[in-house]
């Protein structure tokens, strides 16, 4: 990603392997709400515990949830700074 | 009867409190007009009493994403349907109640009576979350009862609590001032029995509204409202979530040491690692292989020895005539071929159910997602490819879960290309007249390298044509890929059996309907023919039998060669010698393409018969080699030069021959579009490929 002069969110996408963050809120409404019912909520911490062979999908842990998402998914869920 | 429907998220032990409910009395079958599996059962109540239970597929929410989900919605907010429950057990993991009480606060908020069956307790204690189930009875204002399905705990109290359980007096979630009026309008149309149950209905349209009249004005109505569902959706989720987060604070102690890796994590480090974690993944793909193949092989052969043994002894004990044919031919004909799949179908179900069961399979999905991205399919595709090694019907029914409609339906349409257990009587047969069977460097078998290859090769045209529908086809795909990984279980032995026998039954029934009418009209259509016609093939048959003195096997060989090639089967065949004389195929050929159309392995026993060999249908692979070994063209060459055996097996490789396959497309896919489109492609496909292959060979 090329650095920005403006604020830039940073997306779970983003995430280095065992970075925590806090999760802001998702950019897509439709995913945002398909993530909320298996448990990735906005104020939660998630953390990325491991990339697929490709660099996607990705591996979290969100509060005591493990979920993977494609990474062009996780690009959509933004965290707070 | 009391009807109770089981509820809960995916992983949540369901199925074994199911078991442990019903024990043997379950039945599987359809939920109506859709091929979800149903599992229902009786219970008994304790009091003498018994009650129906159903268990549902799992869910996260009442906003379904996936076929097998919205089955929950469709059950539990439409009044008038057969399964619509009095009481509902909601299983719940207790290590995770943050998450699993989302979809109990929404079932309870559509007026049902709900008891909430805690499972897990154990494995939340030992990784230090203590649940304390009086007080979040209290706080939930309904019987929390700790249950535990391995083992049997709690069960007569939850027996116990159903017919008391009554329905909640206050929502959890009241809704929004905003959407009170719509809801108020739908209410004062239509039957709702709650607020909720009418907010549902503006979301999911025409919920329980069969005519479309009530549909279009409920649609109207929602559009005047102005209010946007999926705003709706999200903000009621996040609701919930605030009070489900207050309750899980109050009734529920965390002392975990957080920092330190759980098991999983710990093991997952090595499984869902890039390269030792794709390594294992190939392993134990090998093993799968190998199961299928080796392990099934003995049971296969022995029972097609008792059906061809059976076939023989009602021959010999019923009085001859057309019913007896019939029956022989037509009937336990398709029988032995639905029930020769039995043990591949057993087998591979044991591993998948193995692979489910113990968590690993989430992980497969995710170390194969990236790769089959690429063509346009889905992590969860891995798993109906490998299926469709044994065979294309389970297959098909498992890319269920897969959610994005567009990966689901390409997995669908190219799981055909990959090699099931069909074609291997065919390819044995065919195999021998390309290459030679002799045995270089004294291991070194050439025709187990036209297998593989064979194997290879309908593997990569799947993987091939699911690129190019991937390119081509123009239908949306809407559904994210959103994988759960569970723990790491040890598989419970029950539920697995239970799973294998279910399998089992589904496609003897499914498939074996299908196969069994299609046999039987197959039967019509080789031993029936114009009536002339028939009359002059047999006393053709008869005069030749004479001059050259037969005796009375070889003349009802011949008698029946000669009947079969008058048939309409026969006709059909030579109608379309045209067509196929391009790939160097006859009309003998054209017969056996024709009969094997509703299943390849029937090609075997259609050569028998042309090549007389034996009696109808009888298929020894030695003789029936040998025979068409003899067998000469117009030219006075060899018929089967190794050209036309290529052409043929490369036509078989990747052509459609299989009508029940056709059938469990239409009904996973709801329209005849689709299993059209894929008999045209691939049987334009297995032509293409055969010709050049013919040529380049002649």
């Amino acid at each position: 990603m090329p650095k920005s002069p403006f604020k830039t969110e940073r997306s779970i996408a983003q995430l280095a392997i065992n970075e925590r963050a806090i999760v802001d809120h998702c950019a897509d409404e439709a995913l945002s709400a398909q993530l909320l019912e298996i448990g990735l909520v906005p104020g939660q911490e998630v953390m990325l515990l491991r990339r697929g062979p490709l660099g996607s999908p990705v591996y979290l842990k969100a509060g005591k949830n493990y979920l993977a998402i494609r990474s062009k998914e996780a690009g959509q869920v933004l965290l707070q700074a | 009867m009391m009807k109770v429907a089981l509820v809960g998220n995916p992983n949540t032990g369901k199925s074994s409190l199911f078991n442990r409910l019903t024990g043997l009395s379950q039945k599987v079958g359809n939920f109506p007009g859709v091929t979800v599996d149903k599992r229902t059962g009786e219970m008994n109540l304790g009091n003498g009493q018994s009650a129906s239970v159903t268990d549902l597929p799992g869910a996260y929410s009442l906003y379904p994403t996936a076929p097998d989900e919205k089955i929950v919605l469709e059950v539990l907010a439409n009044l008038k349907h057969p399964n619509f429950p009095d009481v509902v057990i909601y299983v719940a993991d207790a290590a995770n109640l943050e998450r699993h009480l989302l979809l109990l606060t929404q079932v309870a908020d559509l007026g049902l009576p709900v008891v909430l069956a805690l499972n897990m307790v154990d494995l939340a204690e030992a990784s230090g979350i203590r649940c304390y189930p009086d007080r979040l009875a209290k706080e939930l204002a309904m019987p929390v009862i700790v249950v535990n399905g391995r083992t049997g705990l709690g069960i007569d109290v939850l027996r116990a609590a159903l017919p008391k359980a009554r329905a909640r007096a206050k929502p959890f979630y009241p809704i929004p001032a905003d959407w009170q009026a719509l809801a108020a309008e739908i209410q004062r149309r239509w039957p709702a029995p709650s607020d909720y149950h009418a907010l549902l209905m503006s979301h999911h349209l025409g919920l329980g509204l069969p005519a479309a009249t009530d549909q279009e004005q409920l649609q109207a109505l929602c559009k005047r409202s102005g209010l946007r569902s999926i705003r709706g959706q999200v903000d009621e989720t996040m609701a919930r979530y605030d009070f489900i987060g207050a309750v899980v604070a109050r009734s529920v102690e965390n002392v975990a040491q957080s920092g330190s890796a759980t098991f999983s994590e710990r093991l997952d480090r090595v499984l869902m690692h890039k390269v030792w974690g794709s390594l294992t993944f190939f392993v134990i793909l090998l093993l799968l292989f190998q199961a299928i193949f080796a392990w099934s092989k003995g049971p296969m052969e022995a029972i097609e020895w008792s059906f061809a043994l059976g076939a023989e002894w009602l021959k010999v004990n019923l009085p001859g005539g057309w019913l007896t044919d019939l029956l022989t031919e037509g009937v336990m004909a398709g029988l032995a071929g639905v029930v020769v799949f039995v043990p591949q179908i057993a087998l591979l179900s044991f591993f998948i159910a193995l692979l489910e069961e113990s968590g690993y399979m989430a992980r497969a999905v995710f170390l194969s997602d990236s790769v089959m991205r690429k063509f346009g399919l889905n992590g969860r595709s891995i798993v109906s490819l490998i299926s469709g090694l044994a065979c294309a019907i389970p297959a098909i029914m498992s890319t269920r879960s897969i959610r994005n409609w567009r990966e689901r339906l390409i997995t669908i349409l190219v799981t055909p290309l990959m090699s099931c257990s069909a074609r291997i009587p065919v390819f044995m047969l065919l195999v021998t007249f390309v290459v030679p069977g002799d045995l270089y460097w004294g291991f070194f078998n050439l025709q187990g390298l036209v297998f593989m290859g064979l194997y290879l090769t309908g593997a990569g045209a799947a993987i091939f044509s699911a690129w190019a529908l991937s390119k081509l086809l123009k239908v949306a795909g809407q559904g994210f890929f959103l994988l759960e990984l569970p723990s790491y279980k040890m598989p419970h032995w029950k539920n697995v059996g239970l799973t294998v026998y279910e399998k089992v039954v589904t496609f003897v029934w499914e498939a074996g309907k299908m196969i069994l009418l299609i046999s039987v009209l197959l039967w019509g259509l080789a031993t029936y023919g114009p009536p002339s016609q028939m009359r002059t093939a047999e006393v053709q048959a008869r005069a030749e039998a004479v001059a050259a003195q037969l005796d009375t096997v070889a003349t009802a060989d011949l008698m029946a060669a000669k009947r079969l090639e008058a048939s309409y089967a026969g006709l059909l065949g030579k109608t379309i010698e045209p067509l196929i004389a391009p790939l160097g195929f006859d009309w003998k050929i054209g017969i056996a393409l024709i009969t094997s159309f509703a299943a390849r392995e029937v090609f075997v026993g259609t050569m028998a018969t042309l090549y007389s060999v034996g009696s109808a249908g009888d298929g020894d692979l030695k003789t029936v080699g040998q025979q068409m070994r003899a067998a000469k063209n117009e030219a006075g060459l060899p018929m089967y030069s190794p050209a036309v055996a290529a052409a043929l097996l490369i036509y078989y490789l990747f052509a459609m021959q299989c009508m029940s396959t056709a059938a469990v497309v239409y009904r996973e896919t709801n329209s005849w579009r689709w299993p059209v489109l894929q008999i045209v492609y691939l049987t334009a496909l297995a032509y293409l490929a055969a010709w050049v292959t013919y040529i380049c060979l002649a």
